[in-house]
């Protein structure tokens, strides 16, 4: 498979009075055409900024402090703001996750979806307005010529975030980027929206790294799966393997926690603790604190993440030493 | 899940748990944050600095100003500044410098005692409004605008043609117009503090009218309120002195610096420091108080 | 049968909107036998929260009753309300909004006590202390702001305030909804065990259904304001009536069946607006099922099976 973007030692700070908070501390993934990857971790661990600072969309005081960033063989992270403005919502589209806030109030859904085909140099303007209809269609609204007039009051949020999808797919990106994109809504609007995304997906063969924190609907969704923990990448798989058998005492931990229906009763088996500051991470393993399995190393020096199976990516002592354990 | 953290500071880093210190753990209040967030704002420490001193001066007006702010010296009129006259002489050979201490002094008494006249009656009626809603609030809050709509220089002109040039009737005057904002802001606040989740959980706990509106409404709307006083300050001065410019502030002798600047005006050329210097402390006064309150106002925003 | 701790009879709460209705609640009806827990599930505006309040007596209802240990809450005002109130609390969904930014957490689960006049200020300090060691945040914290807290030592203590009264009924609005997974479960552990120690009655309201599954002993589905079907929990999951029900939980995505949501009931369209809801069932407009009596005429909750209830003129 051809890869899409190879990232590498990626580091963006936030530089406070109180001190540097380490939002993203050097995370390394790679994802391939076509592919989707879930990028998974509790708030706070990273997981936002570190996709942001693809686009180099990091609002002060954070800054992106080291690592490359490869799309297509050209480094994001060195480009002028003119390049990276032409790659924005070209070749990489956003979805947020609330559709709310999202939309503009004040223009018509139809010049929300056209203006960045302009913008690009996509599409002259009938031929905009055309995509645009026709993408309101494939994405389930009906009567697209109509609601193209519409404001964005005028939809419900499922229809909104039914909106946002048709934009982001509107200059046919290489790559999408969900920002916890069905969190903010309904259960049977969540399945329609990711049934949506996924016929989208395989029909024009966009790439997609989504941010979620719900595991069902990754497991749903994704081919790839990475897991974030206080900055730092905890582990990689591939999805199906994941679910089997993860292999970073913090995925089982994060497996455990997570209810699914049908599962028998007795006590819950959470992760003891809360996530530790990024002002101040432990040393050694950051999740050592909160780790059943911790050993002495394990306070002492930070694990690299190792190859531990085919596209399966741990760092963690015991795994590195024992393997992956079930 | 709540979380919004999509390119801005994560948080995790901001609210961590208190550190578990031996013994017990001191918390940080919101003032004392707001505090420390204050203390790191240079221009509102330097803005603060200055407004503190400037208010020392005019609270003791009387003893700092070297002379008498009306005494004439006949010898010396229209004088330059000079070691004995600091801001130079008027055309009555009057200490420049002590009637600008005055002026300073008249115009923070008005505008103060204007801005707890807005207090009073803006926190009143919003709160009221706010709290009560249904008919009181329509019924105060059509008053609010009416009050609003009225050209508040001409009523202010109207009230003092009407009572007088006294201290205690132009800040009235300037109070009683200026209410408006803060009535709207309070009811604002109230409202939407009323739907707040701890408020409802004081309810269902079975707190009175009284319970809520005394430990839970002011306390957290105290932020912006403050904050708003403390911009209509300088807005208070500028009314002030646009009310002496047209000759409708405190009674001369009495010195205003809109007046002295009204006076003086044409008097620029060939005697610069009259107009230059009560221009120049009017304009440090104002800037002072606006950083002071810009200050607050950043140090006191609830969104960090 | 044991008398229920809560019984709702019949319950409506209208909102003048304007000049139109919003059915916010329309004729509801449940119980809660002491020791229970009853989960209440339902899409966003179905009226699950307004269920909850309207028990707590933040609203005064538009109809029906509220019988709670033996009295009429509905007809209730004044001192007997507030001092009835003492036995019902609630937690809420976000914890930090749920909590006042001007105390600190020892304040904040003391303060119910001294709405209520108990105790002494030492007493009611000690007490707290007492609960926030119970609720696992530590007496050493009494002193601290809520913001300086993480979200689920947030919701403990929000856990630990609406204890402090020792209720009978804790209505749970969302406890967990916005907490992180493995802080929910620490959260939905600490509210078993607290329902084991001291005998409590849960209200417990959520949209997420793994949750409701794992924490109920009964759980009632709303749809627009109207209860759909009720049944005992392993009942409702493993044979769900209703068809909203069943479009429900194929909804959820599940981890150990991958690409279940491909199989899944697909709903049309999306909830009508409670201030104009259809006439007939309710759920008419999106059920694929929905035969022209459905259209017309309002089907009500009756009983199928032991203790299993459903509002659908086709089942």
């Amino acid at each position: 498979m051809e890869e899409l973007l190879r990232v590498t030692n990626l580091k963006t700070h936030f530089f406070r009075p109180d001190g540097v908070v380490r939002a993203v501390d050097g995370i390394s993934y790679t994802l391939n055409k076509g592919e989707s990857l879930a990028i998974m971790g509790e708030s706070g661990c990273g997981k936002s900024v570190g996709v942001m600072s693809l686009i180099q969309l990091v609002r002060k005081p954070g800054r992106i402090v080291e690592g490359q960033a490869l799309f297509e063989g050209r480094d994001l992270l060195k480009m002028g703001k003119e390049e990276i403005r032409q790659i924005r919502g070209h070749c990489i589209a956003m979805i947020f996750q609330d559709p709310m806030t999202s939309l503009n109030p004040t223009l018509t859904i139809g010049k929300q979806i056209t203006e960045p085909m302009l913008w690009h140099n996509y599409a002259g303007r009938q031929e905009a307005r055309e995509r645009a209809i026709k993408l309101l269609a494939a994405v389930g609204i009906p009567s697209p010529w109509q609601r193209f007039t519409e404001y964005p009051f005028q939809f419900s949020g499922g229809m909104k975030q039914r909106v946002m999808i048709a934009m982001a797919l509107a200059c046919e990106p290489r790559l999408i980027i969900a920002d916890e994109p069905t969190t903010a809504l309904d259960v049977t609007v969540q399945a329609q929206i990711i049934d949506l995304l996924r016929r989208m997906k395989e029909e024009t063969g966009t790439s997609v790294l989504m941010i979620t924190h719900d595991l069902g609907v990754a497991a749903d969704f994704c081919d790839k799966v990475m897991v974030m923990y206080a900055g730092r990448v905890a582990e990689q798989a591939p999805m199906d393997e994941f679910v089997e058998r993860p292999c970073h005492p913090y995925s089982r931990g994060l497996m455990n926690s997570t209810l699914d229906l049908g599962r028998l009763k007795g006590r819950l088996d959470p992760i003891p603790g809360a996530p530790p500051s990024l002002l101040n991470p432990p040393a050694g393993c950051r999740f050592h604190p909160r780790c059943s399995e911790a050993m002495a190393v394990c306070s002492e020096k930070e694990p690299e993440l190792v190859e531990v199976g085919p596209g399966r990516k741990v760092a963690c002592w015991t795994a590195e030493k024992e393997g992956c354990k079930n | 899940m709540a979380e919004q953290e999509a390119a801005c500071a994560p948080h995790s880093g901001l609210s961590p748990a208190p550190a578990k210190a031996a013994g017990r753990v001191r918390g940080v209040s919101r003032w004392s944050r707001a505090w420390r967030k204050f203390k790191r704002n240079k221009l509102a420490m330097a803005g603060a600095t200055v407004a503190i001193f400037l208010t020392i001066v005019a609270i003791f007006a009387p003893w700092i100003a070297p002379y008498p702010y009306s005494e004439s010296h006949w010898d010396h009129a229209w004088e330059p500044p000079s070691w004995k006259f600091p801001f130079g002489t008027d055309e009555l050979g009057r200490d420049m410098l002590s009637r600008q201490i005055w002026a300073l002094r008249n115009a923070l008494i008005i505008a103060l005692m204007a801005e707890v006249v807005t207090f009073v009656v803006g926190s009143a009626i919003g709160a009221t409004a706010g709290y009560f809603g249904g008919k009181i609030d329509n019924f105060l809050m059509r008053f609010t605008d009416i009050m609003f709509a009225f050209p508040s220089l001409l009523f202010n002109i109207v009230l003092v043609a009407a009572l007088g040039r006294g201290l205690l009737v132009i800040f009235i005057a300037i109070g009683v117009t200026r209410w408006t904002g803060l009535a709207r802001l309070v009811r604002g606040q109230v409202l939407a503090l009323k739907q707040m989740e701890y408020v409802l959980a004081a309810r269902a706990s079975g707190a009175t009218g009284w319970d809520i509106i005394l430990r839970y409404l002011l306390p957290n709307a105290a932020g912006p309120i403050i904050v708003t006083l403390a911009l209509g300050i300088p807005a208070n001065m500028m009314v002030e002195s646009a009310l002496s410019l047209i000759g409708m502030g405190v009674a001369p002798p009495m010195p205003s610096w809109g007046a002295l600047i009204a006076t003086y005006q044409n008097a620029v050329l060939s005697y610069p420091h009259l107009l230059l210097f009560p221009a120049a402390t009017f304009a440090i006064t104002l800037l002072s108080f606006t950083y002071l309150g810009d200050g607050l106002s950043e140090a006191l925003d609830p969104k960090d | 049968m044991i008398e229920p701790l809560l019984e709702v009879r019949h319950l409506k709460q209208h909102f003048k909107k304007g000049r139109a209705r919003l059915r916010a609640v329309d004729d509801v009806s449940l119980a809660i036998p002491g020791g229970e827990t009853l989960g209440m599930v339902g899409e966003s505006g179905c009226g699950k929260s307004t269920v909850a309040r309207a028990i707590l007596r933040l609203y005064d209802p538009t109809a029906g009753e509220i019988w709670f240990d033996g009295e009429d809450l509905a007809r209730l005002s004044g001192r007997r309300l507030r001092e009835v109130r003492r036995k019902i609390q609630i937690v809420f969904q976000d914890p930090l909004a749920s909590l006042p930014p001007n105390m600190t957490a020892g304040q904040i689960v003391a303060e119910p006590l001294r709405l209520q006049g108990i105790g002494t200020k030492k007493e009611r300090r000690e007490e707290a202390e007492r609960l926030l060691d119970l609720v696992g945040v530590g007496r050493e914290f009494a002193d601290a702001f809520p913001h300086e807290f993480s979200g689920g030592q947030q919701q403990r203590i929000g856990v630990a305030r609406a204890l402090s009264l020792k209720p009978k009924l804790v209505v749970l609005d969302e406890p967990v909804s916005a907490l992180d997974v493995s802080i929910q479960a620490q959260i939905l552990n600490l509210l078993e065990q607290l329902q084991q120690e001291y005998g409590l009655t849960y209200l417990f309201i959520a949209h997420n259904l793994a949750v409701v599954e794992r924490i109920s002993t009964r759980v009632c589905v709303m749809y627009l304001g109207k209860l759909v079907e009720t049944a005992r929990t392993a009942d409702l999951y493993q044979q769900p009536l209703h068809p909203y029900t069943r479009a429900l939980l194929s909804a959820v995505p599940q981890i150990t069946k991958r690409g279940s949501l491909k199989q899944r009931i697909m709903l049309e369209g999306e909830v009508p607006s409670p201030l104009n809801p259809p006439p007939g069932c309710r759920f008419s407009t999106r059920c694929r099922l929905a035969k022209e009596r459905c259209r017309q005429e309002e089907p009500e909750l009756r009983e199928v099976s032991q203790g299993h209830q459903v509002a659908c003129h086709l089942v």
